[in-house]
């Protein structure tokens, strides 16, 4: 029996190259150590939002002139695979997004601030022009501060931002943090109280403004809360994104994570403390087998692995380097997916969804090569195979 | 927000040998928390019980508290399960359900309630007499604070033996790790799992020899101290039975990470020889003509997979899905965390109203059509079965019914309660 490839790490880059290797008929496990970072996302994929400190409007302009990213050289053609395979995937994981754009979408931040991305999930705010926007604020949610985000916006964009001041809820205490307030606003008590003190205090607001509310709008039940919302104002609802825990990743997680186990995959927990020719060692230098080894760790917190600019590979608590570099793989490199990787910088140029995609795209489809292995069936040059399994 | 009625609850400082009980080695990673919340995303209880404080809070937040001096405990601190999902989600290895164990440690109970967890943290001594429990009036339980759970527990016996099965064992003796659960009142599982070790060509040596327990039961109740003697009681007791077989075969997720991964790090005792789950073993021991006949036999109808909390824990998810997919048995796996039941939790009375939350939730992601519900826990089995009235049996069970199926038409092996 052939092993399973293994994919470290289950953060974004994680997921989504498991999720190509489920597609292409691949038996895969993902080995990781910890939950992955999804819970600190809100779920929004950037393409490319700055050059330099601009916001940028057109990202395939920028990639088609882009000189000295590692994905330069993708064409517009391998970018749109892509996407369309991203926005599938979570589509068939039951994860909802808004179309993917010809240019990028607004959408605000947690701070209040505009900012432009790319695939959005369809909870939300996302628009092809910016506008002027109500912002929700509930008293007592930590950090959520409508007017201090409606100051910033209306500055920023030269917009106008009301602001609509919600009360704590009955039972509210200080120590309710995101994951609660959503419990509590997806329950049925929460909802008829949200339903009930917006119908009260709607009448300040402008008609036609779109109601921004912080990402706690239920945990499964979102998109009902938020079109309950719509039926019952006649407004546009979507949130924007709260701070930590984030109610958007933790539903990627859920809805992912259920899809890949109902597509084969296989979660697995553990620490890799090295990568070998025959797979991984964790759990203290036990070996698991793998055809192929994809390493997705050391994103957003770091990880437990680090890959240097040599392609060598490190543990970043001990500095510690694991393997030598003829273990690695025929050109001593570990194959890697995710944003952290040289010679990007996805905090300071906004690109950080795109680099997860396409590293997870080059990881899987150059595993697949390496092993001989056709996907099930191509969607072109630079795509990888879909097939609709449901 | 501590204990008592929403103001600080009085309790004596904290006794040196409560203090030891917890202050191994294992505290090494508490200062390295990232207040990143993933353990809060990750808490099932957090989001069924409005007053439970989360991981967090209850977790390395609280230490801090401790570690200057401070030994109250939390309100509601017991309400945890001690699943470890959070443990588990964290990037920074901080022990937080260890910690939080530590917590309960401090909790002040009625004469009452240390009465009966004295009883339910040693499951060993009930699986020695497991009619003892029905005899008992419920009204006693009740004074205790057992929940009706407890009560509704049947014992189900030793699945008739196939004659035909018995094979030589000619692939060396191995051990079944018969759980406390198991041999006080799911002798079904063990005789299934049993039954289906040989049929792979095993001889199986059921250990311990006698009934001992793990510990898991008693850390979870906030007893580190006696899950640590316990435990080193039962490697004994291992060492003795199963030094010369080749490895042990756990059906219960819980015993199963306790032995591989708490005894070593937190309760200083490691079994004599390699422990390995039922559906690991399963699925790299069973030759491929076993799969091939179940899959040529009867079409079965689909079941559902719940992964119990300390199984995700341990090994992650998605064993069961190999297992049913090698099986030929279309299986999805269960839309739940954590069921509720975790061990005696769910018998306890304080606890009945959130593990029937939970329980239901996970009854209610059970997909239309199910024909049954694999499950790799005892008492899990017990409480979801209850929740969702799905038959709710350990794999070996359905396993072994596939295979009595396959090789003799219709089931010979029906439930007898």
């Amino acid at each position: 029996m052939t092993p399973p490839v293994l994919v470290i790490g289950r953060g974004p880059a994680g997921m989504l190259a498991a999720s190509l290797f489920c597609l292409a008929g691949v038996a895969v496990d993902l080995v990781a150590d910890g939950a992955g970072t999804l819970p600190l996302w809100s779920g929004a994929w950037h393409f490319r939002s700055y050059d330099g400190a601009r916001l940028l409007d057109d990202p395939w302009q920028w990639w088609a002139d882009a000189e000295g990213h590692p994905y330069a050289a993708w064409s517009s053609q391998q970018w749109r695979e892509g996407w369309q395979t991203l926005s599938q995937v979570w589509r068939l994981a039951g994860i909802p997004t808004h179309p993917l754009p010809s240019r990028n979408w607004w959408t605000v931040s947690a701070a209040g601030t505009p900012d432009r991305a790319f695939l959005v999930p369809a909870w939300q705010y996302a628009v092809p022009a910016a506008e002027p926007v109500c912002l929700v604020g509930f008293e007592g949610l930590a950090d959520s501060l409508a007017d201090v985000q409606a100051v910033r916006y209306s500055r920023r964009c030269n917009l106008r931002a009301e602001v609509l001041a919600l009360p704590s809820p009955p039972g509210w205490d200080g120590t309710w943090s995101t994951v609660r307030w959503a419990s509590y606003l997806e329950s049925e008590p929460g909802g008829a109280w949200l339903l009930e003190e917006l119908t009260r205090r709607l009448a300040g607001v402008s008609d036609e403004l779109p109601l921004l509310f912080p990402q706690v709008m239920g945990i499964r039940r979102v998109a009902d809360i938020l079109g309950a919302i719509t039926r019952s104002t006649g407004r546009r609802a979507y949130e924007v994104p709260a701070p930590p825990p984030a109610l958007g990743g933790i539903r990627i997680q859920e809805q992912w994570t259920r899809w890949l186990l109902r597509n084969g995959a296989r979660f697995r927990s553990g620490h890799v403390d090295g990568i070998t020719e025959d797979g991984v060692t964790w759990h203290h230098t036990q070996s698991l087998n793998g055809a192929a080894v994809v390493n997705a760790t050391g994103g957003v917190l770091g990880g437990g692995l680090a890959i240097r600019r040599d392609g060598s590979l490190w543990e970043t608590v001990a500095a510690r380097r694991l393997g030598g570099s003829s273990a690695l793989g025929q050109d001593g490199r570990v194959v890697t997916a995710g944003r952290q990787l040289p010679g990007c910088d996805p905090d300071r140029h906004g690109d950080g969804g795109a680099v997860n995609l396409a590293s997870a795209v080059e990881a899987v489809r150059g595993t697949l090569q390496r092993l001989g292995w056709q996907p099930a069936r191509s969607a072109g040059e630079g795509g990888v195979g879909i097939v609709e399994s449901h | 927000m501590r204990a008592g009625s929403g103001s600080w609850k009085a309790i004596e400082p904290v006794r040196k040998t409560q203090v030891r009980e917890g202050g191994q080695a294992m505290w090494s990673d508490t200062d390295s928390c990232l207040k990143c919340s993933i353990c809060v995303a990750a808490c099932p209880v957090y989001r069924a019980d409005p007053e439970f404080l989360g991981p967090k809070a209850l977790g390395p937040d609280w230490y801090r508290l401790f570690q200057q001096g401070d030994t109250r405990p939390f309100a509601h601190v017991d309400d945890c399960t001690f699943c470890q999902l959070c443990e588990a989600a964290c990037p920074a290895g901080v022990p937080v359900a260890h910690l939080i164990a530590l917590q309960k440690s401090l909790v002040k109970r009625p004469f009452r309630m240390r009465v009966r967890d004295s009883v339910l943290t040693r499951p060993h001594w009930v699986a020695r007499v497991p009619g003892a429990l029905g005899l008992a009036p419920p009204a006693l339980g009740r004074a205790l604070g057992l929940s009706a759970s407890a009560w509704r527990v049947r014992r189900r016996r030793r699945p008739r033996f196939d004659p035909l099965a018995a094979a030589v064992s000619a692939r060396g003796t191995v051990g079944l790790f018969v759980d406390c659960f198991s041999r006080g009142y799911d002798r079904e599982a063990v005789g299934a799992a049993r039954a289906l070790l040989e049929v792979w060509g095993f001889g199986v040596r059921e250990v311990p020899g006698q009934s001992l327990c793990c510990g898991a039961a008693a850390y979870a109740s906030g007893r580190p101290a006696q899950a640590g003697s316990m435990a080193k009681q039962m490697a004994a007791g291992l060492a003795r039975d199963a030094q010369h077989l080749q490895w042990l075969v756990t059906l219960n997720a819980t015993c199963d990470g306790t032995l591989r991964d708490e005894w070593p790090r937190f309760l200083d005792a490691v079994p004599v020889v390699p422990v390995r789950a039922f559906d690991d073993v399963a699925a790299e021991e069973a030759p491929e003509a076993f799969w091939r006949r179940l899959r040529a036999g009867a079409p079965h109808p689909p079941v559902a997979l719940h992964t119990t909390c300390r199984g995700k824990v341990a090994r992650g998810e998605g064993g069961l899905s190999r297992l049913a997919a090698l099986a030929g048995i279309a299986a999805e796996p269960l839309d739940a965390a954590c069921c509720g039941a975790a061990g005696s939790y769910a018998f306890k009375r304080e606890h009945a109203a959130i593990a029937q939350k939970m329980g239901r939730k996970a009854g209610q992601a059970m997909p239309a059509g199910t024909g049954g519900l694999w499950v790799d826990s005892g008492t899990c089995a017990v409480h979801l079965e209850e929740m969702s009235g799905v038959r709710a049996r350990h794999p070996a069970v359905w396993l072994w019914e596939a295979w009595q199926q396959a090789a003799h038409g219709p089931a010979t092996l029906r439930e007898r309660e």
